[in-house]
């Protein structure tokens, strides 16, 4: 039984790989654009994971370190031509994981809903930055980001952009499984748990706290350096609190605390509204009411609720048999 | 003397604006001293119970002595309905959930206030005439202005009277306290959670109507409405006083700094002083400091 069943598995990962990497040939610009984007997205959501689901700490200014990460791509590509990519996503990750860092600080002088404020005025307060730093950023009017591009060679087409973004997020999916199960990963759940109990293990709050937001700053600067390569235009409006409480959504509804639920979450949130294109005006309203729904019934999530299913199918199913 | 009169001035404008962030920032502290829960969707109440203000005014011609209640009366129901349907749900549970939980019935009510009225901007008619007037040493001041200033603090002087001289009051102040021994004691708790927010809804609903004729009124009004989040956490989040000083400071502040200094640095002021008193002062101006236990 056993054996037939990860043969199955083996089946699964290897069609879904096989097509998630031919997608370019078998799907037209327009979906492999879409898949693109929630790439993107995955990468933020782990980053938000990072903080909600295994620290337990809610930032609603996460919007500020995808901001950070797409402008420093941007800037870079336009004032230095040909400037590596790789590179110029690093500095925008590197520079948001080092103010991450700092507001990471005020982390350890409060929590719950006192940090949640905190990061809405941190939010607040860059994308006004964003905004008035016209000379560098293009103020509230915005900036072109061009191509992104190593050495001569450019990425242009849409299928070049989604195997170059698809390659980041592999990578930096990998790096997430090894850092949620390294010592460092179970540190953050053991605060989670109980900040006391923590500490009395010899998990220095200070380190781990501060670390937490700088690593969640990285993944969520690094996908706003692919974002502004992948739409070609950022501004300040990219960034409002708006799109900070929607990456904690993605989370939510996705599942807090497991990998699975920030892929999820991204598919559900960025893929469901391009199905249902007619409805841009009630997307809100939809967003409200699935968010309150996976609240109030699926505190694991939709992740977590389709794991249960599953089991409850399985054991179901071994019954009969 | 010139630059003085004009800092007077604007010390009048800034009341006028801080009396509006004192009364939701009362609703806030309301509902997070009897509830636990910060309400985000406060802004969101405001402006649903401002644009029934509206229908009531403009569609059916009320006058506003009529108004004024019948929207406290109709928000009393709004804000009770909410609790009933979510709210209550999310008591105890971990701060993210009852968080994002008020996120999430604000998408809602945003989105359904758009869908039902409109997403584009009204004018409120005002209560009283915004016509102004000169006083000596030129100050100029209005009708409108003296009407927020005066409703405001009635309203909080009398629900002060409500907390503290009245049965129910006292039972929402024992439920504050320790809502467990207020159970044995009889109180009944759910019954105290859906009075927290059937008042917040109403008294947001006065402040709505108040404040929306000096604004344009539409769907994004709440971000403004956002900012008595600031006057609560400048106050002491559970300190209903503090709320009150936290949200007229705040008022005048923002006008001083946004008459001789550049707008940008008006825009994030806010939010600087937000970020050093949660850093520096968590426990507010006025508030007292809590200790955690095992």
């Amino acid at each position: 039984m056993d054996h037939w069943n990860d043969w199955r598995k083996v089946l699964g990962w290897g069609i879904l790989g096989a097509v998630i990497l031919t997608a370019p040939f078998l799907f037209g610009t327009y979906l492999i654009f879409v898949f693109s984007v929630i790439c993107v997205y995955i990468l933020v959501a782990l980053g938000m994971n990072i903080l909600a689901g295994y620290t337990g700490m809610l930032s609603l200014g996460s919007q500020a370190f995808f901001g950070i990460g797409a402008y420093c791509a941007a800037v870079l590509s336009t004032r230095l031509v040909g400037f590596p990519f790789v590179i110029a996503l690093l500095v925008g990750g590197l520079l948001s994981a080092g103010i991450g860092y700092l507001l990471g600080f005020s982390a350890l002088r409060t929590s719950g809903v006192y940090l949640a404020i905190a990061t809405i005025a941190f939010g607040m307060i860059m994308n006004e930055i964003f905004g008035e730093w016209s000379s560098l950023t293009g103020g509230q009017s915005g900036m072109v980001a061009p191509s992104p591009a190593l050495g001569s060679i450019q990425f242009q087409s849409s299928t070049e952009l989604y195997y170059l973004i698809l390659f980041v997020s592999v990578v930096m999916l990998i790096l997430f499984y090894n850092l949620i199960s390294s010592n460092t990963g179970r540190a953050f759940i053991a605060i989670r748990e109980s900040e006391i109990s923590a500490q009395s293990y010899g998990i220095s709050l200070v380190k781990y706290k501060t670390l937490a937001f700088a690593i969640s700053a990285f993944y969520v600067g690094v996908a706003g350096g692919l974002y502004a390569y992948l739409m070609k235009y950022i501004a300040p409006i990219d960034f409002r609190l708006l799109v900070g409480i929607e990456f904690v959504v993605i989370v939510i509804v996705g599942g807090l605390g497991s990998i699975a639920g920030s892929i999820f979450g991204a598919i559900i949130l960025f893929a469901l509204p391009q199905v249902f294109a007619g409805l841009t005006y009630w997307q809100e309203m939809v967003t409200g009411l699935v968010l309150l729904l996976v609240i109030l019934f699926l505190p694991e999530g939709i992740s977590g609720g389709l794991y249960q299913l599953m089991n409850l199918i399985r054991s179901h199913s071994d019954k009969r048999a | 003397m010139q630059l003085l009169i004009e800092i007077i001035q604007q010390i009048i404008f800034g009341t006028v604006m801080g009396c509006i962030y004192a009364l939701v920032a009362t609703c806030m502290v309301l509902i997070y001293k009897g509830t636990g829960i910060l309400n985000f969707a406060q802004g969101e109440m405001v402006v649903f119970s401002t644009f029934i203000s509206y229908t009531l005014r403009v569609a059916f011609q009320l006058p506003y002595w009529v108004v004024f209640p019948l929207s406290f009366v109709i928000s009393w129901f709004f804000g009770m309905l909410l609790e009933v349907l979510s709210f209550r749900r999310v008591i105890g549970k971990p701060h993210l959930n009852s968080l994002m939980a008020c996120v999430a019935v604000g998408m809602i009510l945003r989105n359904a206030t758009g869908q039902i009225w409109t997403f584009d901007d009204l004018r409120m008619p005002p209560p009283f005439s915004d016509q102004v007037f000169t006083l000596p040493l030129g100050l100029v001041i209005s009708p409108l202005f003296l009407g927020i200033i005066s409703i405001s603090f009635a309203i909080m002087i009398v629900f002060y009277l409500f907390l503290n001289r009245t049965r129910v009051g006292l039972s929402i102040r024992a439920t504050a306290q320790n809502p467990t021994a207020a159970m044995l004691m009889g109180v009944p708790v759910s019954y105290v959670y859906s009075m927290c927010w059937a008042i917040s809804a109403s008294i947001g609903s006065i402040a709505g109507i108040l404040i929306s004729p000096l604004l344009v009124l539409n769907v994004g009004m709440f971000i403004i409405i956002l900012k008595a989040i600031v006057a609560a956490v400048l106050g002491g989040i559970e300190s209903l006083p503090g709320a009150v000083l936290g949200g007229i400071l705040l008022g005048i502040l923002e006008n001083l700094i946004g008459t001789f200094l550049p707008s940008w640095i008006r825009q994030i002021f806010v939010w600087v002083i937000l970020l050093g008193v949660i850093i520096a002062i968590p426990q507010g101006l006025w508030g007292r400091k809590k200790q955690k236990r095992v």
